[in-house]
C-alpha cells in the first residue's frame, strides 16, 4: 500500500453525442520519496487521470485512495488543500498577487498568521533557487522558468506529500526545463515527497525512477 | 485580489452609479409629472354654460328661476361657481295670452251700450315682426294667409301701433265677437330682479296692453299673437328692472370632481343633441373642458409611459448587473479553477465573487447618493436603491453561475 492507490480506476466523458473513456482500468501504487513519469500519446488520458489523481473530479469507476480515504468519500478540497499540489503546464499563478503572495495563499486558506506565511514562503521560494529581489515582481515580470519555480514552490507552501505535475516543462525551453526536474527530483528524492509528472518530453521521462506508459487510458 | 483590477471595478461602480442617478431622475421627472397633473387641475379654470336642448347657447334662451335655483342651491352650489348671468334686454320667458275680447259695436238694445266679450285664457307666442319681411312662418311659401279686417292692411307691421293679428284657432274664440275686436294681452313673466340687498332673485310680473285685432292668419303655426316689432321691443323696454337672461356661465369649483359635477348637472339639464328641436324647452348644458382634457391626457399618457419604464429599467438594471459582472469575470474563470485547485471550496470562492460585486455596487451606490445628494436630489435616494438592487441581484446570479467552473477541463494543459 503506497501513499497513493488506484484501484481499477476509469473515466468516461460523456455527451449527448458519444461516451468516452479517457481512463481504463488502471491498477497502481505510488510510493513517497519517488519521481513518477506518466507518458503517452495525445489523447491517451494522461491528464485526466492526473485529474483524478488530484481529486478534480471522481472517477466513473474504481477508485483513488489516499491515506485519509478514497476520493469518492473525502473532502476533494480539503485533500487540494492539504495533501496534494497540483502543478501545471501553464503555472496558473495568480497576475495581481506579487511572487510573494502567490506562495502565500495556499497558507491563507490554512488560516496561517501572516507573519508567519510570509516566512515560509520565503523560505519555499529560496528552495526553489528564488531570490528575495523577486518577491514583489507580479509573474507578467518573470520568465517561464522562474513562474514555474514560483508553481512549485507554492505548492511546497500549502504541504502535503504528494506533487502532480501536467507538464511542467511544456511552456519551458530546455534548460529551464532540467532546472525544473532537478528541483522535482530533489523534492522526491531529498523531502520524500511523491512526484507524479505527466510528460512528453522523453527527457523528463528518462529523469524518472518510474515510467508508466498510458495508451487507450490503459496502462501498457 | 479581485479588486487589484481598478479599471474593470471602477467601471462596474460606475455603471451602478450611473444607473441609480438615472433611476432617481426618471423618480423625479415622474413626480414633476404628477405636479403638473395637481397644478392642472388646480389651476384650470374651466367653464360651463347652459344651453338649449340642441346646444345653443344664445337661441332666445332665458333662464327660469327653478333653473337659476338649481345652479345656486344645493348640491350643485358646491360644485359650480361664479354663475354669471348675460344682461342683454328685456325678454319674456314665456306668455300667457290671457284676453278678453271686446269690441264697440253695441249690443242692439237700447240705453247703454253693453262691451261684448269673450273671455278666455290661451297661451300665446307674441311674435314681433316687421313689413315687408314678416315671421318666416307668415310667409306665402309656407302658405299662410293674413286676412285684414277692414282698415288694416300689412303695413301695420311698419310701425309700432297697437295691433296685431292671430293664429286661426285664437281667432275661433273670438267668432262670437263683431266688429273691431280689441283683446287685452296679460304678460306675465318670470324676472330676475335685484333685492335692496342687491341680490337677484326671480319674480312674477304681470303686465297688461290692449291691442287691436287686425287680422287673422290661417295655415301658419296656431298659437301665436303677432305684432309690431316695434310696439314689442317698446313695450319690453318698458318694464323696469327686469333681468333678462339669455345666457348663463358659471366655473367649475373643483376640477377634480369633474365626474360629480357632470353627473349631478345631468339630473336637471339634458346633454345637449343638436338633432333636438328648438321648441325643446329642455335646458341644456357644456362643460368646456376639451383643451383641459387634452392637457390630462398628455400628463396622464406621461406618467402611464414612465410608471411602465420603471419596472423595464429594473430588469435592465439586473440585466446590466449580470452583463458587467460576467465582462468581468469571464477572463477570470482560469483564477477560479486555480483556487478551486489549491482546495478552496466552491462555496467561498462564490462567496468571494459575490462579495466583490456587492462591494463594488454599494461603492457605485454611495458614488450615486454623493451625486444626488450634491444635485439636491437626496429624496429620491429609494429609486437608486432600488435600482442598485436589481444591478446587484444580476451581478450576484452572475457571479455563481461564473464561478460554477469546470477545473478539470479549464486546467488541463495543451497537448
Amino acid at each position: 500500500m503506497g501513499i497513493l492507490d488506484v484501484k481499477n480506476v476509469s473515466y468516461e466523458y460523456r455527451n449527448k453525442y458519444r461516451t468516452v473513456k479517457a481512463v481504463n482500468g488502471i491498477d497502481y501504487s505510488f510510493d513517497a520519496g519517488k519521481f513518477y513519469a506518466i507518458v503517452g500519446a495525445s489523447g491517451c488520458g494522461k491528464t485526466t487521470f492526473l485529474s483524478l489523481l488530484a481529486g478534480l473530479d471522481i472517477p466513473t469507476g474504481g477508485d483513488v485512495i489516499y491515506a485519509s480515504g478514497s476520493t469518492k468519500s473525502i473532502d476533494r478540497d480539503d485533500l487540494r488543500r492539504d495533501d496534494v499540489a497540483v502543478i501545471y503546464q501553464n503555472f496558473n499563478l495568480f497576475p495581481l498577487l506579487t511572487v510573494l503572495e502567490n506562495v502565500m495563499y495556499p497558507l491563507s486558506l490554512h488560516k496561517t498568521p501572516k507573519k508567519e506565511a510570509r516566512q515560509i514562503a520565503k523560505e519555499k521560494l529560496a528552495a526553489v533557487g528564488l531570490t528575495p529581489e523577486f518577491h514583489k515582481r507580479f509573474p507578467s515580470m518573470l520568465s517561464g522558468g522562474e513562474q514555474q519555480r514560483v508553481a512549485i514552490a507554492r505548492s511546497l507552501a500549502a504541504g502535503g506529500s504528494v506533487i502532480l505535475a501536467d507538464e511542467p516543462t511544456g511552456n519551458l525551453d530546455a534548460e529551464n526545463s532540467r532546472n525544473i526536474i532537478d528541483i522535482l527530483k530533489r523534492l522526491a528524492h531529498d523531502e520524500n515527497y511523491c512526484v507524479i509528472v505527466v510528460t512528453h518530453d522523453s527527457a523528463v521521462a528518462s529523469c524518472a525512477d518510474e515510467v508508466i506508459k498510458l495508451r487507450d487510458g490503459k496502462i501498457e | 485580489m479581485m479588486l487589484r483590477r481598478i479599471g474593470s471595478a471602477l467601471l462596474a461602480a460606475l455603471l451602478a452609479a450611473v444607473g441609480a442617478v438615472g433611476m432617481a431622475l426618471l423618480g423625479t421627472l415622474l413626480d414633476k409629472q404628477y405636479e403638473a397633473l395637481d397644478r392642472t387641475y388646480r389651476d384650470t379654470v374651466i367653464e360651463g354654460v347652459i344651453t338649449n336642448a340642441a346646444g345653443s347657447r344664445r337661441t332666445g334662451l332665458t333662464i327660469l328661476a327653478g333653473t337659476y335655483d338649481k345652479l345656486t342651491k344645493p348640491p350643485l352650489d358646491e360644485l359650480i361657481r361664479d354663475i354669471a348671468l348675460e344682461r342683454r334686454s328685456n325678454v319674456m320667458t314665456y306668455t300667457t295670452l290671457t284676453y278678453e275680447a271686446s269690441s264697440e259695436e253695441e249690443s242692439g238694445e237700447e240705453g247703454a251700450a253693453e262691451p261684448n266679450t269673450v273671455t278666455d285664457r290661451l297661451d300665446a307666442a307674441l311674435v314681433g315682426i316687421t313689413f315687408p319681411d314678416r315671421a318666416s312662418e307668415l310667409s306665402k311659401f309656407t302658405g299662410a294667409a293674413i286676412t285684414y279686417f277692414d282698415g288694416f292692411d300689412e303695413t301695420v307691421f311698419t310701425g309700432a301701433d297697437d295691433v296685431c293679428v292671430i293664429s286661426d284657432n285664437l281667432a275661433e274664440c273670438m267668432s262670437e265677437i263683431k266688429g273691431k275686436p280689441h283683446i287685452s294681452v296679460f304678460y306675465s313673466t318670470e324676472v330676475l330682479k335685484k333685492d335692496a340687498n342687491g341680490e337677484l332673485n326671480w319674480d312674477f310680473e304681470t303686465t297688461e296692453r290692449i291691442i287691436q285685432v287686425a287680422g287673422m292668419v290661417s295655415g301658419g303655426r296656431s298659437g301665436r299673437l303677432y305684432v309690431p316689432y316695434r310696439w314689442l321691443t317698446a313695450w319690453q323696454r318698458t318694464v323696469p328692472e327686469k333681468v333678462y337672461a339669455e345666457s348663463c356661465t358659471f366655473i367649475v369649483a373643483d376640477n377634480y370632481r369633474m365626474d360629480e359635477i357632470r353627473a349631478t348637472l345631468e339630473k336637471y339639464f339634458v346633454v345637449p343633441d343638436p338633432s333636438m328641436s328648438s321648441d325643446d324647452r329642455s335646458f341644456g348644458y357644456k362643460i368646456l373642458d376639451e383643451v383641459f382634457n387634452a392637457s390630462i391626457k398628455r400628463i396622464n399618457d406621461n406618467i402611464r409611459l414612465m410608471k411602465a419604464l420603471v419596472p423595464s429599467l429594473y430588469v435592465a438594471a439586473s440585466l446590466i448587473g449580470f452583463l458587467v459582472s460576467f465582462l468581468m469575470m469571464r477572463t477570470r474563470t482560469r483564477e477560479f479553477a486555480v483556487m478551486r485547485s489549491l482546495g478552496v471550496k466552491h462555496a467561498c470562492v462564490t462567496a468571494a465573487a459575490c462579495f466583490e460585486q456587492t462591494l463594488l455596487t454599494l461603492l457605485g451606490g454611495a458614488v450615486g447618493a454623493a451625486v444626488l445628494t450634491l444635485v439636491g436630489m437626496g429624496g429620491k435616494l429609494a429609486a437608486g436603491c432600488v435600482f442598485l438592487a436589481c444591478y446587484l441581484f444580476g451581478s450576484l446570479v452572475s457571479a455563481v453561475w461564473i464561478t460554477n467552473v469546470n477545473v478539470m477541463k479549464l486546467l488541463k494543459s495543451e497537448e
